[in-house]
Order: C-alpha cells, then structure tokens, then sequence
C-alpha cells in the first residue's frame, strides 16, 4: 500500500505485501525474523493478522516519522489503521493522553483491577488483549494479555471495554482485571506506560476528567474538591516518604546540575553577544549533559527486572556430587520433585521446578553435581549445569559443612574463607565475578571491568547509587581488589559506555551468590561453634567475595532435621525481592511507574538535546534541556523561569 | 486612535530622554521594539532614523532568538522624537507637574497640577519612570532628584498611596559619562575596536577594555563608603545590571571585566562606559575610572549614580495595565517595577490603547503569552510581580519558538490596524509582504525536487543526509544542515529564478517558519490547554473562603493577587494544579447552581 491509499477494506490488504516499498518490505522482514523478505504472500498473511509478532511500536513510530514526509500510506500507518481503525500513529501521539491507574488497592489482593482513560484506550486494549475486533462494550472478555512490545505474556484476565461517552469518564475507557500479584501489576503498569500518549494517572484524575465531561451530578462534584484535596495530601506524604534518602538526593542533585545546564545555556543565548560570557560554557554544559544522561541510563536500566518479575528469578542449586543439592530442592519446594539417593551422580539432567517465594516467582533449578567424569551421560548433564549457572540470577552453592571444617583444621589458621571460595568456584568450572571479565574485555577498558566485579558483589540498587555517585566526585573511583590494598582509579567520563543497555546485558551474566553449608547435623554441636566462629570472623576479612561471607550470604543447615533451613528461605526471599525490586523498576506502585517514565522521558529529551546541538539550535536545545528539567522537576518539585535566573545571575557576571 | 490627548511632563525637554546607555534593541528587547512597531508604536522608527550602529545578534543560535540591536544618537534620538510627537494631531504637550488624581468614587476623573488646574478626562496614564519620590546616591551624598539632576516628584507618589495602592522601593543606577578628548587610544593592548556603522559622514568607534586588579582593589578599599554597600541603600537593584561594586564583591576571581566604550552621540563627546554602574563617591569614580587602562587622563563630565524610586506593586493592575480598585486610571513603565526603554514602552503602548478603547466603549486588547513578548511581559508582572525591576530575557518566554523578530508583524499588524494604531500605508504593506510570503511558503512546500549528481556530490562532500526520494523543498529544510541560501547554490536554474522573487529577509523568515513547523505543531496542544483554561474568567467578587479545599496559602495568594482569569491563577507562584482544578469545580457548581435557581 506504499503507493496507493489505503481503503477502509480489512480483505484488501490481502495482496498488502506486494506493494510494499522496499524500506517496508525489509522492515517486514526484519519483523518476522527471516532474511529473505520475498516469503510467500500468504505466509505472511497467515502471521500478519495472528497478531503473535507486531512490530515493535518505536520502530513503527520510526518508520512513520520518516515516511510521513511523503505524504503516501505506508506500512506503519497501515498496521496503526487496522488495529485502531480510525487511529494513524501520528494522529495518536497528537491527541490528549491518556491515563491509567490501579483502581483495587495497593498491596497483594485477589484480583487487581487497572483503568484506562482516554483516546488511546482502544488502542492499547486491542494491542495487550490482541483483539482483532473490539469486544463488546461493558461485556467481560477473558483474554491473554500479552507485551505487545516484547510479546512475552503478562497475565490472563478480564477485560472490559466501555466507549465513550458511557462511561466512568465519559472519555472510552477499559478496565482489566488481573491476579493481583505485584508482578503482574507492576508488568501491566509498565506496559501501559511504554505505550505513546499513556502516562499514569495524577491523583484524582479519573474524578476530574468525568467532572469536565460532565459525568458527576452536583452532589458529586461537591465531593471531588476534597477528594482531589485529600488525594494530593496523600501522594505528597507518599511522595515525601519515598523522597527520603538516597533516591531524592540523587534526584536533587540531577535536578541542580541540569539546572545549570540550563541556565547556562541561556546565559549564552541571552547574554553572549554583549556579556563576557565564557566561551567554554557549551562545552561544560556538553560534558555535564552527557555524563548525566549516562547516569540516568544507568539507573533506569532495571537489569531485567520486569522480565524477571514475568518470567520468575532463575536460582540454580550447584555443587559437588552428593552435597545434598537434590534433598534442598525438595526441601524447598516440599515435595518430592528431584530422586534422593546417597550414589553420587544421582541428578543427571536439570530439574526444574517453578515455586511462588514471597509473590515472586522463582524457577528453582536442580544441577548435576559437578566433577570430573567419564559418563558420557553425566558428561552432558555436567555441561547443561555449567550453562544453566550462567543464565542464572541466583547461585545456589552447596558444600558440605564437614568440607569446611577439614580445611579448616588442615590450613591451621591461615585458611582464607574467600581464597577457598574462589579456588572452589575454580574448581567447579565455574568462574564467578572474572567471567564477565573474558566476555567484555575486547570491547571495554579496564576500568569497566574493575566496575562490574564490584557490581557482581554488591547488591544492583547499591551498584546504581554508587555509581552516580562516583561520577560525581570527580570520577574516581575507589574499591578494594582481592589483595585488600585500595586502590585509586582515574575515571574519563567519555570511557563510560554511552550505551549502557548492551554493556548492562552483558555483566548482567554475574550471578548472586548463596553458600549452603549442608548436613549440620552430622557436627557436634562444637564443631557448629567453631564454625560459627569461624564465619563471623571471616565476614570481617577484606577480600573479593567479600559480601559472599557475611552472614547473609552463608548459610549452615540441614536438609535432614530442617535446621536453618527457614534461616535459609529467609535469605534466599530477601535475594529474590531484591532482585525483583528496584528503587524505580517493577515495583507496583503507580508513583514508582510515574517516576520511571519521567526519567525515560528525561533521557529522551537530554539525547534530543544533543541532536539539535549538532544542528546548532541552540534555542531547541534549550527547549530540550527544559523538558528534561520539568521531567525531573515533577519528581522533586516544581520548577519556573525564576529559577534559572536565579543560577544565570549567581554564575553570570553579567550587567552592563 | 483619533482621541485628544494631553502629555504632561516635567520637563518637555527631556521627552525620550535616554537616562542610561544610548542603546535600543538586544535580545528579546529588539523583539518587544518589532512589537511596539507592528502595533503602530514609534519607537522602531526613530531608533532607525537615529542609530549610529546596528548589529544582528545571536546569528547562529537559532532564529528565535536573532536579535536587532541599534547604538542610538542620544540628542538626535530625543529631538526626532519630541518633534515626531508635536507633529501628532491631537497631541498636546504642556509642562506641568501633576501632584494629584481627581477622583469620583472609585474612578479617577482628570488630574490636578503644581499650578492647581484641574484637567478633568476620560482616562489618566501614569509613567513616572523614577521620578517618584526620585532619591539620588553618590557615595554617602544623597539628594531628591527624578533623573541626573531634574526635579522628583512627591506629591503624586502619597496621591496614589492614599487612592489605596500599594508602593515599593526599587534602586537603579547608571555609569559615570566620559570626556572621549583625554582617551588614550593608542596603547590599549586588551582593546579591540568595534567600527560603527558608517553613514555619509565620518565614522565613529566603539572600543573595549577591561577593569583591573588595581582598579578591584580601589573599589574594595572604599567599599564602605559606597551608597549600596554603606547602608545607604537598601531597596533591591536589579540582579543584571548589577553595579561595578556588585560585581567585585559578588565575583571576586574575576580579575578583570569588559567594558564598552559607547559614543552616546555624533554630537557630542562624552562617552558611556557601559557596565561601569556605581554608587560610589566621586573620587573614588574618577581614581577608578583613571586606573583603567586606556583612561588613564580621563575626565567624569557627569558622575555616576544609583537612584531609588518608588514603584507600585503590578499584581494591583490587571492586564490592560488599568488599576483593579480604581477605574480609568492605568500605570507603565517603571512605575510598575520595570527596567528599560522598550520594555517601558511596550507598557506605555498597550496602557494607552487600553485606555483609549476604554474611554470608546470598546473591547480591551490584551496580548496572549502565546502570541508576544509582550504579553510575556504584562503577564509577568501581574501574575507574578517583581521583587526587582524586571527585564525581558527570551528565557521568560515559554513560546519562545514562536516569538521571533521576523514574525512581529504577523503576530500583531492586524491587530494594529484593528484598533486603528498602524496607518493603512504600513499595513498594505504589510499585507504585500505577508501575500508574498505566503506565495513562497507554498512554492516551497509544493515544489518537488531530486537533487542531479552534482548537488549529491556536494551535499555528501558536506556530510548532510539526503531523502532517498523526491520531495517537496521544504522537506529538505526540515533536514538538518540545509538551508536555502546552501540549497540554491545546488539548485537547477529553473528554481533559483523563481526564488529570486523573494529577498533574503522574506526567505529567511519563511525558511524559519518552515524549519519550526513540527516543533509549534507539538507545541500547539500544550498552547491549546493553556488557551482553555486561559479564556476562564474568574468573577472579580469571587470569594475564596467560600471555596473548599484550598489551602490556606493559596487563599492567601488567591485573595492577594486576585487573578482575572484561571490561567493566571495557575501561573502565580505556589498555586497547584488540584487548586485549579478545585476553582474550576466551584465555578461550575456556582454555574449551575445558578441555572437551577434560574429555572
């Protein structure tokens, strides 16, 4: 149809493939994985309306972007028509947004139900629900819900599709209900969120929006006033708890150095010509721009959180032969799910077993026990477990505690717990912390690497905060190495990848790290002592692996009488929540979604900024310095004019 | 408009007296004078009959902010002004002082002068600039002075107090003026000339120099017995026109700052050294001055000042600058907390087409935030007010796209001509001129072109991005890097003579507007919810104890500064969106409320 205009005839489109121009057609291919684009008409008719793959909605606005200057009908605009049949993607981002909201309560509930208000509702109900035609208004639907963007599923559930002006709103609305767990929620928030033209709901707004459209009888509007009064007190205090502590001072400091970006930026467009104005000044605002944007990357970047929360945390049990790797798995999951037997080489194949620990998903994986072997069999089942620890989340280590014990008697003192770790990690195959080492090294500096073995031990939220905040003091970096000397680096802020996506995928492969010190109750109880002793001391020794040995990190139980064992759920619960929960990430907290697209959009207009720079605008380069601040102001506090003045004049010698 | 008018001054003289630096235009402030003139205003006119030197600003940031600046002849600029203004029918100019409003009620009547006539009218305008309560600083000197040495005026400031409104203080300054006969301009080895523009006659140049360390050091030691930093002073100054003890002690690694030598007319010798500002003694003006190199034997032919004023507070007024208690009576220019000759202007103008229109019976005229800078700047004052004098920056204007000094006159002349401000002859050629663009808007936007082999070359030898297929010309200046002047080099013959129809300043604006246009289109739905909520009148008798679920802050704020319309209302500081939200649900609630006791 690059040719020809699109006729409001679905059947039409049945030769569609032919007439497209090439950019589509490669585009189509490319949509569908498969590098030969000229694949039988009807072989993409057939995968076209299943729905299974749309194109990814950035790359449709992309293509729409450069084609709609031809003024012809392409692709894109063709996929955006039929499945919103009066809807072209450019007409989308044109209209007013549209809103969404979690209208249940917070919390773990039965069912949740999300609302949706606003021009873009079809939209988005056809595309998560993949309906080809609308349900039937104010009739609950079961249906899949699925990422479009991704196509991974998020939940089954009701849908509810109620068109304006019948409605709550009086705008076209829809209501999903879905199980109320917070990873589908948080999945289906941040779903909504990645749509065009959709952002989460301002207090109150649904009420104010069926106010406007005149929906609510004068009683009711009475009300409203207070509501929208209360709702507000409400999300200021919420707002203000979650403000507390790391998070709003690094919003803060983010919002202060843009601020003088910005002001100085339009010191330079306001007084350059008859101030002195330094010369420097776009170069220092180039090199702070670049480095924040790099920070906020970073901190957006939620380490497949979201996936994690659909797809359950990967934990993976490994270990020596007949250390009791098997009897754990059936602990944990209280059924019988792996054979127990004392032979050595019992697991073969990885067993897995897909458990709910604390609302989170997690898939518990049970390895054959690694050692060295002839058994072609177990040979294989060796491999798939050496593989499997490195897609894994979590490592589940699995040691005999008498093991411990003997080499701690024969080291006569001078046994180091973390050289044993590591040296068992070695011996195990596995290469804990140094493999990323060997995977980035031909595309990153040194430093980067000494970076990621620090992100490997240190818990992701830490790893953030910290990083942004060793980017600001003067980019130097300070860790302790494995011979616990520190150690001072130098960081050039441009040797920071300026996409981090792909450089976070990659040292994303560092697992965490849990010890089990298994068959306590083969120890007397002096042994346990001396062991105890013993963990508590070597917790304080510095080394690499150091946060493996803290207390959290090692735990002494019994498969057999359950000793420790709840110690251990404890601890294997708190690794998974971390994982899972960010400051900003997959939490289920509408705030946290607003806050996330706030920052993405800041990002946005900071790159946007760079852009027109290189076109030399300065006054669109300003503007996208604004938006970015106002973004970043809505998560602090409100920003005027004022206060770039402000800073213009504190910074700016200027005056005639 | 055709109204009798009466101008009364305190010295007829002294009309369009430049008091600071003979200078008219400069970013954002030669955007306010293409304003002025699109409505019909003088002031472009007699800075372009009068300029000695006239410059482009900001030429490569971006046409939004490209900027006109004139050097004025100061005496010439005064004289084609005052003579401009007598040849105005219906203006009249006498030399009085007025020393009080006659009042009725709560309207103002007519005015009574210093030599106790009173002159009774429809509608009285009042631009004092500093002459209210005018107190002059010269180190620990200090006399009653409106300006360098003419009369203040007291009487009118306690007039306008005891009509209810409420006064400040602000402070000002200028620089010292210079003898240019004892320059030294031969040894200066930081300066750089900059030649004025050249008439017939013989030119005359602008010179740089800077400050120095011992010239600090001067100012440091006599800080004391400076005005401002001696507690003589202690109303608020402006924060960019900060004097040069301001900027020592506030920048102290400066070692050196730039000085403009500006001649302030043909005619005359003296010389303003712009950014010199001071309140100090005069000896210590001429041992600083003396101690710049380059002036070194200068003499001061008028000392430098600082001046307090009083002014009155601008959320007392409402946007067509006429006062919310007191009818018929309208206040501009630094009366109302501003700084500078256009921005003063700007207020003059539309105060007096409000009050004439006022006096015909006819609907106001008031300029959006959207369509000018001048907007910006009434809305400014009255929805935010002014803790100092207030000058325009094009970073105070949200729409700043939009704004540009080549649009003025499509953004205003009709309005203009509407109210029977811009002659006919001005507006036909206005009317000429948009046709003509708009001829070449749609050439442009029409015409397809594929660039041959040579022009590929070329434009790959400058690394810009071709579009793979033909299209229209415009959509090859949306492209970064294009522009016309660069594509005409390129362009078949049969295209650049079609262009040569248009000039450069035609096709620089029309090449803006083209380049801008997805940006205004994106911009155009945040312009739409502010015209929304913009066209909300809110009642003058609203009352805000009434409302539930305000805060008691933005009751405070609300009952103080009673915006006129929603829109204003969100722009004053510390109201929130939920506060609007909670105005607009009471408007309709007492709307309907209404209806229902209607029917």
């Amino acid at each position: 149809m690059c040719n020809m205009r699109w006729q409001s005839n679905y059947y039409y489109c049945r030769h569609w493939i032919r007439m497209l121009c090439q950019e589509c057609l490669s585009f189509v291919a490319h949509m569908y994985g498969c590098k030969n684009p000229s694949l039988s008409c009807r072989w993409q008719f057939k995968h076209f309306w299943s729905f299974r793959q749309m194109p990814a909605y950035s790359d449709v606005l992309y293509l729409a972007k450069n084609h709609a200057a031809s003024g012809i009908v392409h692709l894109p605009v063709f996929i955006a028509r039929i499945t919103s049949r009066n809807m072209c993607s450019t007409a989308l981002a044109q209209q007013g947004t549209t809103i969404f909201a979690l209208s249940s309560g917070h919390g773990k509930c039965g069912v949740a139900v999300i609302r949706i208000s606003g021009p873009h509702t079809q939209f988005v109900v056809q595309r998560i629900g993949r309906f080809l035609k609308l349900p039937l208004a104010r009739n609950a639907v079961l249906r899949h819900l699925t990422d479009p963007e991704s196509g991974s599923p998020i939940d089954r559930g009701l849908v509810l599709w109620f068109p304006g002006p019948q409605s709550f709103t009086g705008e076209d609305c829809a209501e999903f209900h879905v199980h109320g767990g917070p990873a589908v929620v948080g999945a289906l928030l941040q779903t909504l969120a990645r749509f065009p033209g959709c952002c989460a709901a301002e207090p109150g707004e649904f009420a104010k929006r069926a106010f406007i459209n005149g929906k609510l009888d004068l009683t009711e509007v009475e009300g409203l006033g207070d509501l929208i009064h209360a709702e507000t007190e409400a999300q200021m205090r919420q707002a203000l708890r979650q403000m507390e502590g790391d998070l709003s001072k690094l919003y803060t400091d983010w919002r202060e150095r843009l601020i003088k970006c910005v002001a100085k930026i339009e010191a330079f467009i306001d007084f350059s010509e008859d101030q002195n104005i330094e010369d420097d000044v776009i170069e220092t605002v180039n090199t702070e721009i670049n480095v924040l944007t790099r920070e906020l990357q970073s901190h957006l970047n939620d380490n497949r959180r979201g996936e994690r929360l659909r797809g359950g945390v990967h934990v993976t049990i490994l270990g020596e032969p007949n250390v009791g790797k098997s009897s754990l798995l059936n602990a944990i999951c209280q059924r019988p799910a792996a054979i127990v037997t004392p032979i050595a080489g019992t697991t073969r194949d990885i067993i897995e077993t897909a458990i709910n620990l604390g609302g989170y998903p997690v898939l518990l994986s049970d390895t054959a026990g690694l050692r060295e072997t002839e058994d072609l069999v177990e040979k294989e089942g060796i491999e798939r477990a050496l593989k499997r620890a490195k897609q894994t989340d979590i490592i589940v280590l699995v040691l005999e505690a008498k093991h411990i014990l003997q080499q701690l008697s024969s080291g006569k003192g001078n046994f180091c717990m973390s050289e044993f770790v590591e040296k068992h990690l070695k011996d195990l195959g596995l290469k804990v912390g140094t493999k990323s080492k060997q995977e980035i090294s031909d595309d990153k500096p040194d430093r980067e690497q000494h970076r990621d073995q620090n992100s490997s031990v240190n818990s992701r939220r830490n790893e953030l905060i910290a990083r942004a905040a060793y980017n600001r003091t003067d980019h130097e970096c300070i860790h302790s190495d494995s011979y616990g000397t520190v150690q001072q680096h130098q960081q050039d802020p441009e040797s920071f990848p300026v996409n981090c996506t792909t450089q976070q995928d990659k040292s994303e492969f560092i697992p965490d790290l849990i010890m089990i010190l298994n068959k306590s109750d083969i120890l007397t109880d002096r042994d346990k002592e001396e062991l105890r002793h013993f963990l508590s001391y070597a917790s304080m020794q510095t080394g690499n692996l150091t946060s493996l040995m803290n207390e959290n990190s090692v735990c002494i139980l019994s498969c057999r009488d359950g000793e420790g064992f709840q110690h251990f759920l404890q601890v294997l619960k708190d690794r998974v929540e971390s994982l899972c929960t960010n400051p900003l990430a997959a939490v289920p907290s509408l705030t946290q979604v607003r806050h996330r697209s706030h920052l993405e959009n800041c990002v946005r207009h900071l790159m946007s900024y760079q852009d027109k720079l290189q076109e030399e605008d300065y006054v669109l380069a300003a503007q996208a310095l604004r938006k970015a601040l106002r973004e970043i102001g809505k998560l602090t506090g409100k920003i005027t004019s004022e206060d770039i003045l402000d800073v213009i004049f504190r910074d700016f010698c200027i005056g005639k | 408009m055709g109204l009798r008018t009466l101008l009364l001054t305190m010295t007829v003289d002294n009309i369009a007296q430049m008091s600071c630096n003979p200078a008219v235009g400069g970013v954002a402030k030669g955007h306010l004078v293409k304003e002025i003139d699109a409505l019909g205003g003088l002031m472009a006119m007699i800075a372009d009959e009068t300029g000695i030197q006239f410059r482009r600003l900001n030429t490569s940031k971006g046409a939004a902010v490209q900027a006109t600046r004139c050097q004025s002849d100061m005496l010439a600029y005064k004289i084609r002004m005052k003579n401009q203004l007598e040849a105005t029918p219906n203006l009249k100019i006498l030399q009085r002082e007025v020393r009080a409003l006659i009042r009725a009620g709560n309207r103002v009547e007519g005015v009574i002068t210093h030599m106790d006539e009173e002159i009774r009218c429809g509608a009285v305008i009042i631009t004092t600039g500093t002459f209210l309560n005018g107190l002059i600083h010269i180190g620990k000197k200090k006399f009653p002075a409106g300006r360098a040495w003419e009369f203040s005026s007291s009487a009118l400031s306690e007039d306008l107090q005891n009509n209810g409104l409420l006064m400040g203080r602000l402070k000002t300054g200028t620089t010292p003026r210079l003898n240019n006969i004892r320059l030294i301009f031969l040894c200066w080895r930081n300066s750089r000339a900059i030649c004025l523009f050249r008439l017939f006659h013989f030119g005359v140049s602008c010179h740089i120099t800077y400050t120095n360390p011992q010239g600090h050091h001067i100012i440091a030691e006599n800080l004391d017995r400076s005005a401002m930093y001696g507690g003589e002073i202690t109303s608020v100054g402006p924060r960019y026109c900060p004097s040069i003890e301001d900027k020592i002690v506030k920048f102290p690694d400066k070692s050196q700052h730039q000085i403009f030598l500006e001649p302030t007319s043909l005619d005359s010798i003296e010389i303003y050294p712009n950014g010199m500002s001071t309140s100090m003694p005069f000896d210590v003006q001429l041992q600083f001055m003396r101690s710049i190199r380059g002036l070194e034997n200068v003499e001061i032919i008028r000392p430098g000042y600082a001046i307090e004023y009083d002014f009155c507070f601008p959320h007392q007024l409402k946007l067509t600058l006429e006062a919310k208690d007191t009818e018929n009576l309208f206040l501009a220019g630094q009366i109302n907390g501003t700084t500078g000759y256009e921005e003063a202007a700007a207020q003059g103008l539309i105060a007096g087409i409000n009050a004439a229109l006022k006096v015909m019976n006819k609907n106001e005229l008031i300029l959006k935030r959207s369509e000018s800078y001048i907007g910006v700047l009434i809305d400014d004052l009255i929805s935010k007010g002014t803790e100092e004098p207030y000058r325009m920056f094009t970073s105070r204007a949200e729409y700043r796209l939009m704004l540009r000094e080549d649009n003025a006159d499509r953004r205003l002349c009709q309005k203009g001509y509407d109210i029977g401000l811009l002659g006919q002859r001005k507006y036909d050629i206005f009317c000429e001129k948009q046709s003509r663009m708009k001829k070449l808007h749609d050439y442009l936007s029409t015409e397809k072109y594929r660039p041959d082999e040579q022009a590929i070359a070329a434009f790959a030898h400058e690394e810009l991005e071709l579009i793979p297929e033909t299209a229209e010309l415009s959509a090859y200046l949306k492209k970064p890097g294009f522009s016309l002047p660069l594509m005409e080099k390129y362009l078949p013959k049969s295209y650049t003579e079609t262009l040569r129809e248009w000039n450069d300043t035609e096709k620089q604006s029309v090449e803006a507007d083209i380049r801008y246009e997805g940006y205004l289109k994106r911009q155009e739905s945040q312009l739409k919810s502010y015209l929304r909520i913009e066209a909300v009148r809110l009642p003058a008798d609203i009352n805000y104890d009434a409302v539930a679920g305000l805060s008691n802050e933005i009751r405070e704020k609300l009952k103080k500064h009673r915006p006129q319309t929603l829109g204003q209302a969100n722009r004053i500081s510390g109201v929130t969106p939920a506060a609007i939200t909670i105005l607009q649900i009471y408007l309709r609630k007492k709307d309907r409320a209404g209806e229902l006791t209607a029917s």
